[in-house]
Formats: C-alpha cells, structure tokens, sequence
C-alpha cells in the first residue's frame, strides 16, 4: 500500500509539473475584425461610432479593413474561409451566396435569435430585405436616398423634375451635369444610378422589379431608352463626348458647381462631396422626383460571419441601436441618414437631411425601391458599371446594342438564386 | 497519503523519504529540461517561421512600390495600348503573391494575421483589375491603379487608421501585425533565461536540502558521514542542469533551426549523467535503509 501510494505522489507531482508548463500559454485577445466600404468622411462618421464603442468595452480591439472594391475581397476572404467578423455585404443580392457558401465555408450567421434585431423596427423595403431565407442575416446600419438632383441654390433655380424638362435644358447648354464617374473598382456606378431612376420614372417599380428578377430584358425599350435618355443629359451640346467624367472622381464632380462650371448633379447626398457647412446653411439645395415617380433608395447592411465572438455580436448590436443611428446622422458631414422608424426627420442636424429622411417615411407617400445595381448579383452589377464606362466612352446606337445585349448575356449565365427571386419582390414598398 | 510526523517518526522512515525526494528531485530536473527543450525547440520554430514571414513582406512591399513605379512608366512612356501593364508590372505583382503566400505559411498573428493576408491578396488582385482597366479605358491613367498600390491609410485626427488604405499600406499593416506577433514569441516564458534557470536548478537546490537533512540524520542518529556518492549524484545533477541552462540561454538568444539544447550529443550527456546520478543516490542511501526493515502496514 505505501509503495502504492509513493508512485501516486509521484505521478501527482509530474501531473502538476505539466499543469503549471501549460499555464505558462498566453491568453487569447478578443478582437473583431470588420470590412466597409467607406472612405473619407464616412469613414470618419463610422470610425468615431467606433471609437465609442470602444470607450464601453476597452477589452474589445477592432480591425479595420477598408475597401471599395467589397464585393471582390468579400467574396475571396469567404472562399479562403477567412471571412472578418463582420462586414457591410456588397450587394443585398449576394447574401444568398454567402449564407451558404461553397465549400462549406463559414457563411453568414442568422441574427435576431437573441431579440436585439427585430426587423420590425426598420422602414420598407429595408425590412423586408433583411428577411432572406426564413432568417434575418443582415441589418441596414446606414440609408441613402439616390433619385436627387442637387443644385447651388445662390447660382441656380431649382431644375425641371421630368426627363422631357431636363433633356431640353441639357440640349441648350453644355455644362448641364456635374459628372463624375470614376470610383476605383466601381467605376461607373453613378451611371447605373441615373439610368435606374429613368426607368423608374417612365415605367414604374412593377418594370423595374422586373428588371432585377428577369422579365424586363436589358434589351427591351424600357431599360434601353433610359439608357438614350441619360446619354441625352450628359452629352455636350456642342457636340464633345462627356468623355471627362470618366477620369472625374464622383465626390470631385460637384467642385465647379460653386464657379459655374455645372449645374446639377444626380445622386445621393453623400456622394456630392458637399462641404457640411453649406450643407447645413441650405447654400445646396435639392430636387426630388414628382409625386407618384418612385424613389431609388439604398442602405448599406452589416451581417455577421463570426460564429464564436461575442465582440462581433456586440458590435453589431451596438452599430443597429437607436442611438448609434442617432449619433451616426448627427455627424457633422457624414450625410448619414438611418432605416430605423425610431429616428424621426426631425432628430437630423439640418433641414436638407430632415427633408430628405421625411422621404424615406412611410407617411410620406412615396413608393420607395431598393437600388437595383445594389441587389443584383455583382458580376451582373460589375458589368452594369463597366458598361457604363464604356458607353461613355463610345457612345454609338451599335454600341449601346452591343452592350445591352452582352448584358443580357451576363445575366443569362448567372444562376438566378430563390433568394433574388425573393429580393425582386421586395425591392419596392409603397 | 501521509507524510511521517518529523518528530516520531522513525530516523530510516525520515531518510527514506528524504531518498525520494532526491530521486524525485534528478527526475524532475530531467523531466523540466525534456519540456523546456521540447517547447523552446517548437517556440523557435515558430519564431523562424514568423522572422521568414516578416522577410517576405519585406520583399513584397519592395516589389509593390516597384509596381507602382512600373505602372507609372509604362502609362508616362506612351503606348500603353500596344504593351498593356507590361512585364515589369506583371513580374512585380506575381513576386508580391509569391511572397504573401509564402508569408501566409508562417503567419503568428492568428485570425486577424489570415484574415489581414486575405485582405492584402485581395488588394492586389483589385489592382492588378484596376491596371487592366485603365490601360483598356479611353482616357489611358494609371490614376485608379496607382492610388490602389500606393494610397497612405486614412488618418482621422492625424492619425493613420490601419486598413484604410492601398496595397502598400495593407502590407505594412500586415508587416506590423506579424511584427507584433514575434515580439510574443520572442517574449515566452520558454525562452527566457530568468525562466529557464531556476526552472532547471530548483530540483537541484531541493536535492541539496534534502541532502542536508540527509547528513543530519546520519551524523545525529548513526554517529556516520555522508559517503561521496549523494555529493557526486549533487554534482552530477547539478552540472546537467547548469549545461542545458546554459545552452539554453544560448539557444533563446541565436534562435537557430538546430537549437543546442536538443543535440543529440547533449541528450546523450544528459540523460547519462542524470541516470548516474539516480544511480548514485539510491546507493548513497542503500546501507542505512537496508540495516533496518519494517514490516509492511
């Protein structure tokens, strides 16, 4: 029995030898990585939400990983299976792919199981887009208003709100349009906007969901004479391509609105470049489409890959509160504006934003549909922007047939998912 | 189990377990320089494999501000619609993904060192993208490339945000992070001398004391001296312990692929004077024990 109990103690005292080797381990560090797409000021906006965040919890150490070519480094990181915790989804219209992507890589994880994201807290069609494949992935942290046309208010009148209106004008002068087109890896994209609201302004939101979903051909007349049309808009009257704005980064288009150079320009108030003080003095004003034309919205949604960091869920919770979106639109020049109910149009810093949140309100009146290049799939929406750039660039009949039907060609060989079957019936809300 | 009362129990019963604790103490110093060998040994592996990766990026940042030189040439030189991005260019981008991926072997940053990689190879096939655009566009400018190569990380306050910015940033990013990461390996328990020292002589210093109890007991009770055999296990145990510290120290420091401590030769050493000096012990305390038997509880 001694014997015994002498070789016990030995192994106990060898046991606790290796215990005391394995505590000498460092402890894991709770970081949280998170991919968007914003650069400048809202960047800066999202950077100081963040920063407070990290004044609660000083534990958490965050990551950032900015980029505007999203959907490329999304879609690489997820196939290496080494997703970021969190990220801003390029395309709402991809979320089906990274619920479950090949491979069986880390997908997107379901939120609102917990409660802290209720979907009913947040404007059509927002809400609905959160909902995709009977579970709520995603959640729209920052919201935009496209189908704006902004002028100086000191050197212009207010511009005509009708194609037929604007055509004339930009048929009688040559420096009609502040454009700019040029945006890195998403060149383009202030195009495809101004075509998308054309054809919501002619053919209504049942065409343009069509658009999305397949039944509206990229060929057909409705989507190529908005095509025309916004080629009219852009073209020089004297007869020059508009070949500059190619080259013309689209926050530096609306510079030489001040001096003249342009009048108006099209597109969300972020994406204006505006200096935040002659934002808030009224000094830029806009116009929005007529009553009864729909409104291209958009909102950029925050999903989660991380399966095992509470950080990240914190994160996200925090970036969805009331609050956060209260600070977030309060940001001196950031232009944010928020898809919460709870964020009423008179809690924004200036009348410009509160008119344009009073948009986004379901008492407004206004049939609100979701940005079509932001749902659809991104090589359909890549090639959406590249033919933009190329059209520009040479912009004959032949070419504009060329490309629509190449287009067509592009969507013909992406699978069309039930999730964007799903996401074309609810890309508008009235 | 329970230990004998110091005050009644027997003298033999006491240098008894005092022989156990001898034992246990040359056992234990052989099983502490078997751990610290084996986890400083993979600690400098580790710590190899970060140093290389580190090197890579190194080379990779070199080869993407030649990138980016390169692009500019090739747009400023005229006739970018007959040469595209160019050899140069193409060399340049293909050495950066040779050297990420290569680093990627040796990423210590974990996560965020994979997730970081990711990003970094993602940036440069955005730029690779970008280059081809630009030399396909009507208005050739290597503007949107160039930026995505050489863009400096946002600063917000004065402050540069990690992340925010190009190509050459993002490795710079990546360089610190794995930065970083050596300098937690380099800070190890394992590998540091003030660790490794009393580590390895504590069994060393218990086997003095015991032995000292030992004489003690044979002086008072059995009117004998210590015989030479407990000072020479002592020794021997002692000098094992005081050679694989100092390779050790030596190891930590030069962080070579072959660390000293592991050569055979050394393990040969060793073990050989450990198990002579358990050896000698079990003999040092032989005659007394065996001059008194008890029977069995």
């Amino acid at each position: 029995m001694r014997t015994l109990r002498s070789r016990l103690a030995l192994c106990a005292a060898l046991a606790g030898l290796l215990a005391g080797s394995a505590a000498c381990s460092s402890p894991a560090q709770d970081t949280v990585t998170i991919m968007v797409p914003w650069s400048g000021t809202e960047f800066d906006a999202f950077y100081s939400l963040v920063q407070q965040f990290q004044k609660q919890h000083p534990s958490i150490k965050i990551e950032y990983l900015a980029t505007r070519a999203q959907s490329e480094q999304l879609d690489a990181a997820v196939q290496a299976g080494h997703p970021p915790d969190l990220a801003v989804v390029p395309s709402i219209g991809t979320v089906g792919e990274y619920i479950h992507p090949a491979n069986g890589r880390t997908g997107l994880a379901r939120l609102g199981g917990d409660g802290n994201i209720d979907p009913s807290a947040f404007f059509e069609p927002f809400r609905g887009l959160m909902t995709l494949d009977g579970g709520v992935y995603v959640v729209p942290i920052k919201a935009d208003v496209k189908s704006l046309i902004w002028y100086d208010s000191a050197r212009s009148a207010a511009p005509p709100t009708t194609p037929d209106a604007l055509r004339a004008l930009s048929a009688e002068r040559s420096d009609v349009w502040c454009l700019g087109l040029d945006s890195g890896a998403t060149s383009g994209w202030p195009g495809a906007d101004a075509i998308a609201d054309l054809v919501l302004e002619k053919d209504g939101a049942d065409a343009y969901a069509g658009w999305l979903s397949g039944t509206t051909s990229w060929s057909s007349s409705q989507v190529r004479d908005a095509w025309s049309t916004w080629y009219g808009f852009i073209r020089k009257s004297d007869g020059d391509q508009p070949t500059k704005a190619l080259t013309t980064p689209f926050g530096d288009a609306t510079g030489s609105m001040a001096s003249g150079g342009c009048s108006y320009a099209h597109g969300a108030l972020t994406a204006m470049g505006f200096p935040a003080k002659q934002v808030a003095d009224g000094v830029y004003d806009f116009a929005s489409p007529s009553a009864g034309v729909p409104l291209q919205v958009s909102a950029d949604f925050l999903g989660m890959f991380a399966t095992d960091n509470p950080g990240a869920k914190l994160l996200l919770d925090y970036l969805a509160e009331k609050s956060t979106q209260q600070a977030w639109v309060n940001y001196p020049g950031a232009d944010a504006f928020s898809a919460e109910s709870a964020v009423a149009p008179s809690a924004y810093p200036t009348p410009v934003q509160q008119r344009i949140a009073a948009l986004l309100q379901p008492n407004a009146g206004r049939t609100l549909c979701f940005s079509i290049a932001d749902a659809m799939q991104p090589n359909l929406a890549a090639a959406f922007y590249q033919a933009v750039t190329a059209y520009v660039a040479e912009p004959s009949a032949l070419s504009l047939t060329t490309l629509l039907g190449e287009l067509d060609r592009v969507r013909k060989n992406l699978t069309t998912s039930a999730v964007t079957a799903a996401v074309a019936n609810r890309l508008c809300s009235s | 189990m329970r230990l004998p009362n110091p005050r009644t129990a027997h003298p033999v019963s006491k240098l008894r377990w005092l022989r156990h604790g001898v034992l246990l103490a040359i056992l234990a110093t052989m099983l502490l320089w078997l751990i610290t060998a084996v986890i400083a040994h993979h600690e400098i592996g580790n710590t190899r494999r970060t140093q290389a990766a580190i090197a890579d990026i190194t080379e990779a940042q070199v080869a993407a501000q030649q990138a980016s030189a390169s692009l500019k040439d090739v747009f400023t030189s005229g006739g970018v619609a007959l040469t595209g991005t160019g050899n140069d260019f193409a060399n340049d981008a293909a050495q950066i993904n040779s050297d990420i991926t290569a680093a990627a072997e040796g990423n210590a940053a974990g996560n965020i060192g994979a997730a970081k990689i990711q990003f970094v190879l993602g940036q440069l096939e955005t730029c690779i993208q970008l280059a081809e655009t630009d030399v396909r566009s009507s208005v050739p400018a290597a503007d949107d490339a160039t930026n995505c190569l050489a863009q400096p990380d946002q600063t917000v306050g004065g402050v540069p945000v990690t992340g925010t910015g190009g190509l050459t940033a993002a490795l710079a990013d990546l360089k610190q992070a794995q930065v970083a990461a050596l300098d937690a390996q380099l800070g190890s328990p394992w590998l540091d001398p003030w660790l490794i020292w009393p580590l390895l002589l504590a069994p060393a210093a218990l086997m003095l004391v015991f032995g000292g109890f030992s004489t003690g007991i044979l002086v008072g009770h059995f009117r004998r001296r210590v015989g030479p055999l407990l000072p020479t296990a002592l020794l021997a145990t002692s000098a094992a312990a005081i050679l694989v510290a100092t390779l050790s120290t030596l190891d930590s420091h030069r962080l070579t692929a072959n660390p000293l401590a592991s050569e055979p030769i050394i393990v040969v050493l060793v073990l050989a004077a450990l198990a002579t000096a358990m050896a000698l012990a079990h003999f040092a305390y032989r005659p007394r024990l065996a001059e008194y038997r008890f029977p069995r509880s």
